[in-house]
């Protein structure tokens, strides 16, 4: 089930051409999307005509890449003409790529460093000794403000018990500002009143979000924000700017406040309340001028999986560890927990409120000891879980990150055995792999799409060519070649595919 | 000439197909923009959430309540 209402860099590549010229006027900013967003071949198509002087021609492009490659060729320039980074020219009578300016001076003053040093920040200088903060210090920062908003989201809606309210206490209460964006993205929902004290509900949008990864979560949260900045009267363009400054800094040093500008300075006020940056504050309460961006703000724009999961793991898995002492004692790694048997009961080794709610969304319950959940899982507690928008997919990956070491080692010696070095053995019986996917079936027989549907070929050839060119370029959803009709999600390459062809043709 | 329509493109098996098709039928083609063929359709984009509401109470209806009787009381003992 797709989440249409939670943003993501999809919302990014809605936004008209000279929003994206404006963004791309910071370094950072053409960075961040250049390492982010771009596949491989864009990366590589970026970087040769970056030193150019003259327009590549079409001709000279497609010969840099094999004919069996095609489809990787025309998803790549499709990509960057959706970010605004190539655009089309005519050079000596011929179709041309080109980078966009902006881009291109931009990207090459990130590379080499040049410009005012604005685009990655001034590096405070004047650091009081007793003030310094190490990276430990920032890492569990952090993680209590993130933990304190997953808690918020999701233990509100359950009641934990006594003796772990004081444990969790390490995760921080999240900021009025945070609520208030987390109701606006309609991840919560507020009941009851201010003067009663308010509790917040979970929402279908909103369990789907607390079992994605933290890079998705952070980024899910901060388009939010960006699409809220008109209501607190900031540019969207300059907010984004400077999410992608924060994200290119590095981690460990601090920053000076001086050259930020009044939307910034109230960016970082709000970021601060994320636990993206830290800024110590005097003793008066006022914030000091200068800021350490954390581990949360420096992996936002990696685009290496090794880097995100050591963020999952020093900020993800102090969630499971933070409460689960006694676990970590018993199996060595603080990072599994959850034992599933072929009968579906699952026994979770953990005591932290946040899991334990996460788990009750698609587990029956049944018994609490002060290390030790016991559950079972059922048709209809994975309906439930299912009805309110999480996909199987998504409780698998739960269940298989969080496994318990014993039943990796298990899966390890099953896997030895085997005599076919390529079959996998997966972490969970595999029994309880197929049966969620099927009660999920049960569920969700029916998929939409949203797009457009292209029919009245008049011919197969004329059929035949934008429907491989939509496959090509990853568009095309659903096709039938008997009715010469075809379906795609985005329409604007396969329209000028089309075009380019009549032309072509009459020509 | 090719034609391109905007919608969105519903995906099911026969049984489900039949009762988007009933649906439609008895609110005046509110939904369905064009029948494709027993598995796909397009509907109209907007309507999307209501014909999946729609279809899913005719499936509780048709298929009976048969909640109470689910595994959930679990005779064996932990």
């Amino acid at each position: 089930m797709a989440d249409t209402t939670l943003q993501s860099w999809e919302y990014l590549e809605t936004l008209p051409g000279t929003q994206f010229y404006r963004l791309y006027r910071s370094p950072a900013s053409a960075l961040a999307i250049f390492r982010k967003r771009l596949t491989s071949l864009a990366k590589t198509f970026v970087m040769m005509l970056l030193y150019m002087p003259a327009p590549l021609p079409v001709k000279q492009l497609e010969l840099f890449v094999k004919d069996a490659s095609r489809g990787e060729r025309e998803y790549a320039i499709d990509l960057l003409h959706r970010y605004h980074i190539f655009k089309d020219v005519s050079y000596n009578g011929a179709k041309a790529h080109a980078l966009t300016p902006d881009f291109a001076r931009s990207l090459r003053r990130a590379l080499t460093g040049a410009g005012d040093s604005r685009s990655f920040g001034q590096v405070a200088t004047h650091v009081p000794h007793g003030q310094k903060v190490t990276i430990a210090q920032l890492d569990e920062y952090a993680r209590q403000r993130w933990e304190g908003i997953l808690g918020y989201m999701v233990g509100s809606s359950a009641v934990p018990l006594e003796s772990t309210t004081t444990e969790h206490q390490a995760a921080m209460q999240p900021s009025p500002g945070v609520i208030e964006l987390l109701k606006a993205g309609h991840l919560i929902e507020l009941s009851g009143t201010h003067s009663r004290g308010q509790t917040a509900k979970i929402t279908k949008e909103g369990f789907a979000f607390v079992l994605q990864d933290i890079n998705t979560q952070i980024w899910a949260l901060l388009f939010l924000y960006v699409d809220n900045a008109e209501v607190f009267e900031m540019d969207k363009v300059d907010v984004l700017s400077f999410l992608f400054f924060v994200s290119s800094l590095e981690l460990g040093l601090a920053y000076s406040t001086a050259p930020l500008d009044e939307t910034q300075q109230r960016c970082l006020s709000d970021l601060v309340s994320f636990g993206i940056v830290y800024q110590p504050l005097r003793d008066d309460g006022t914030p000091v001028d200068f800021f350490y961006p954390t581990r949360l703000a420096t992996t936002l724009t990696s685009d290496s999986s090794t880097t995100l999961s050591a963020t999952n793991t020093t900020i993800g898995s102090s969630l499971s560890k933070s409460s689960s002492s006694s676990s970590q004692s018993s199996s060595g790694t603080a990072k599994g927990f959850i034992i599933v048997e072929t009968n579906y009961r699952l026994y979770a080794y953990t005591s932290s409120p946040l899991q334990i709610a996460l788990l009750s969304l698609f587990v029956n319950l049944r018994s609490r000891h002060p290390n030790l959940v016991t559950g079972k899982m059922s048709k209809s507690s994975v309906q439930r879980a299912i009805q309110a928008g999480i996909t199987a997919d998504q409780i698998i990956s739960y269940l298989t990150s969080h496994a318990h070491p014993q039943m990796r080692r298990h899966a390890q010696a099953e896997q030895a055995r085997n005599s076919d070095p390529n079959l996998v053995v997966p972490i969970l019986p595999a029994t309880i792999l197929d049966q969620i996917h099927l009660w999920q079936l049960e569920r969700d027989r029916m998929t939409t799409t949203p797009g457009f549907l292209l029919k009245d070929f008049p011919n197969h050839a004329d059929y035949e060519a934008p429907c491989r060119y939509a496959d090509e370029i990853g568009v095309l959803v659903w096709k039938n070649d008997k009715k010469r009709m075809f379906f795609v999600n985005r329409i604007e390459g396969v329209r000028s595919f089309m075009a380019e062809r009549r032309a072509n043709a009459q020509g | 000439m090719p034609k391109a329509v905007k919608g969105a493109l519903l995906q099911c098996d026969p049984p489900q197909m039949a009762m988007v098709r009933k649906i439609d039928r008895e609110t005046n083609n509110a939904y369905i923009i064009e029948e494709i063929d027993d598995h796909t359709c397009l509907v109209k984009e907007n309507k999307v959430e209501e014909i999946k509401a729609k279809v899913k109470e005719l499936m509780d209806t048709a298929m009976g309540v048969d909640d109470d009787d689910n595994d959930d009381k679990d005779s064996d003992l932990d």
